[in-house]
């Protein structure tokens, strides 16, 4: 009788080994929208839901997870269950990229455990909160006692990026290369100075030579080309800083809490 | 039992590590490097073209044209030889300006305007561009016999009796549910084929879904939905041929629906004797394709009796005044943008001219150039109405490819 146990035991669990692929995967997920088809009550619902979620999950399908777990009667749902879900939610957001709707369930998911203090810490990096990002993750980090490494997080946080403003940008583009070494892009600005530099050169000399037509109408053209490039690529550039910032520092804590593991 | 349940959970705790920390784990191996916007020269760019690539950026803020000038030129002399890729070249920094493209409505999820050299090839040529490739539906001739053999090695049950629940998929945006649904095993049906097709074709997985929809048999209850449907599938693809046969054979209740679908085929096809004959059975009584019935008239009378502009006109009208004729292809900034570029060059060479003499290199350059984007704007002008009787085209067939398409929802509810 043992024997036979023994066996249905193993048998459960090769087959829990096989149902890893991701054919088993996507069958087990359509297994589970069956039994809420079938009208199972809400309690089982859920609970397909989430199995069903998770099935997304390990085949690396993160945003049709993050939309199963949407489909959950949260109303229906413990606290503690609530926030279960809504931490799934919120890590498959944040695996999917999707910051912004990461950020957006944060406040809603309770701090209790390590997992989810270290997903809030990278979901709010990455969505550029950084103040709020900074506690969660000194909270991680100091997890069983004080840190060692408190004051080189801190550190860190002292030069999150400063997102930049395009109306700044754009004034100091009328000052070539002002507005290139605001966005931190000297070798740009000095081609674009030199661009710049280069037509005036032009239509000054060429008006002071006599050659009016020369220096009025190819002027005004090399003009528009310099000083209107100039300043659209000011703000090109603020618009790519703005967007990438957050992602870099981001990656810069995703690296350092990694050595810490 | 202890000791089973024990293996059991040691067996999990060293295969299966907790989920909390396979989430840790996840949390930090993420990569988002493929969300970052980058900046750089395309690849295989040479040390030259990398310098006017950066050029560039400085002139126009960012990259609009998508490829920039240079590699267009490339590209071009490889597609349509040295002088017409020149002056394609040219007559597209004219168009490239900011005059040039004010009077474009760009996407706003995508704000580049593409254009490969091709675009040329297909205004010389002068034929309507199919609107999907033909190479494609080269793989869309599937076996018909390896559709219905899906689900053979291993029958189990059948699928009509998943019919609701697949409906229910489909209805609730669960499409790839349903298809990870039908490809179990099933006894091989026509159901079962109808629903692998129906299936497919809501994923817009269009070369397989014609497959499964052509191979369900006149016998089947679905017969006339799959026939129907693969009709206006296969025309997507860029077939208009293959499809007239099955339909032509085709005697039921739906045979208004059949000519309007031949119809259809034949603008697609080219065809005016086609269309006139399968038109002339036109009732435009059944509410379902009345409208797709007009629609099509419309496009016969815009296509076969109306005039289309002339390239001829409009490359003469250019060299009288530059930019006229691309003024009268229809795109007013294209016109305005070379009529002031090569004015402005003129005048700088005539002032040059006057005052230093026409051997003097002042009065070559620009002189040269001027004669480049001359040229260029007369070249463009020709081909710009090309490319707009080819646009005008492109976007008949895709109303044709609407209204044999779309009325088939109201048809089959």
């Amino acid at each position: 009788m043992l024997r036979t146990r023994l066996f249905c035991t193993i048998s459960i669990f090769l087959c829990a080994l096989y149902s890893s692929s991701a054919q088993s995967l996507e069958s087990q997920a359509v297994a589970y929208e069956r039994i809420i088809y079938d009208g199972a009550p809400l309690q089982e619902v859920n609970e397909a839901l989430v199995a069903k979620a998770d099935c997304y999950q390990q085949l690396g399908r993160y945003k049709e997870a993050a939309a199963t777990l949407g489909r959950v009667r949260m109303f229906a749902l413990e606290p503690e269950e609530r926030t279960r879900v809504m931490y799934k939610q919120e890590l498959c957001w944040y695996l999917s990229g999707d910051f912004a709707q990461a950020a957006s369930v944060v406040s809603e998911v309770e701090a209790d455990s390590d997992e989810i203090l270290l997903l809030h810490a990278l979901v709010l990096a990455y969505a550029g909160r950084y103040d709020e990002s900074e506690l969660y993750a000194a909270r991680y980090i100091s997890r069983d006692g004080e840190s060692p490494h408190l004051a080189a997080l801190l550190k860190l946080y002292e030069g999150h990026p400063q997102p930049r403003r395009e109306t700044a940008s754009m004034l100091l583009s009328l000052l070539p290369p002002a507005g290139h070494i605001y966005n931190g892009a000297c070798g740009e600005g000095l081609l674009s100075a030199g661009l710049n530099a280069g037509s005036i050169a032009f239509t000054v000399a060429n008006l002071l030579g006599g050659y009016w037509i020369t220096g009025i109408v190819g002027g005004a053209i090399a003009l528009n080309y310099t000083v209107m490039g100039n300043q659209e690529r000011n703000i090109a550039l603020v618009q790519k800083y703005n967007h990438n910032s957050p992602i870099e520092f981001g990656d810069k804590l995703r690296r350092f809490l990694m050595e810490l593991e | 039992m202890r000791r089973a349940a024990l293996i059991f959970v040691l067996l999990q705790a060293i295969l299966f590590p907790s989920n909390a920390q396979n989430d840790v784990r996840l949390m930090l191996d993420a990569d988002f490097s493929s969300i970052l916007i980058r900046e750089q020269a395309p690849a295989g760019a040479n040390g030259c073209e990398k310098a006017s690539y950066e050029i560039y950026k400085q002139l126009t803020g960012r990259d609009f044209y998508d490829p920039p000038n240079y590699m267009f030129l490339r590209q071009a002399v490889d597609t349509i030889g040295f002088f017409p890729a020149v002056l394609a070249t040219l007559d597209r920094i004219v168009r490239d300006s900011k005059i040039g493209t004010a009077t474009v409505m760009l996407d706003p999820d995508d704000p580049v305007i593409h254009e490969g050299p091709e675009a040329y090839l297909w205004r010389r040529a002068g034929a309507g561009r199919p609107m999907v490739r033909r190479a494609a539906t080269a793989a869309a001739r599937m076996d018909v016999a390896g559709a219905l053999a899906g689900g053979r090695s291993a029958p189990a049950r059948w699928v009509s009796k998943d019919f609701d629940f697949v409906e229910y998929l489909i209805d609730n945006e669960l499409k790839t549910d349903a298809r990870a649904l039908l490809f179990q095993d099933y006894n091989p049906s026509d159901t079962l084929t109808f629903l692998r097709g129906w299936t497919l074709y809501q994923l817009k997985d269009l070369e397989p879904a014609y497959g499964y929809l052509r191979a369900v048999p006149s016998s089947s209850a679905f017969f006339e939905k799959s026939l129907f449907y693969s009709t206006a599938v296969s025309a997507h693809l860029g077939d208009y041929n293959t499809p007239v046969a099955p339909l032509e054979s085709y005697s039921g209740r739906y045979s208004e629906l059949k000519d309007m679908q031949l119809a259809g085929l034949a603008l697609l096809r080219d065809d005016p004797s086609g269309y006139k004959k399968s038109s002339a059975s036109f009732g435009y009584s059944d509410f379902a394709i009345a409208d797709a019935e007009r629609k099509l008239d419309q496009i016969y009378r815009q296509r076969y009796e109306d005039k289309s502009k002339s390239p001829l006109l409009a490359a003469a009208a250019s060299a009288v005044v530059p930019g006229l004729g691309k003024i009268y292809a229809g795109n007013i900034g294209e016109g305005i943008a070379s009529f002031l570029i090569v004015g402005a060059l003129g005048a700088i060479t005539a002032e040059h001219w006057v005052k230093d003499g026409p051997q003097n290199w002042k009065t070559i350059v620009p002189g040269i150039a001027c004669a480049g984007f001359y040229i260029g704007n007369i070249y463009g002008s020709y081909m710009s109405v090309s490319i707009v009787n080819n646009d005008i085209r492109n976007a008949q067939n895709t109303t044709v490819l609407y209204n044999i398409h779309i009325p088939l929802r109201s048809v089959f509810k």
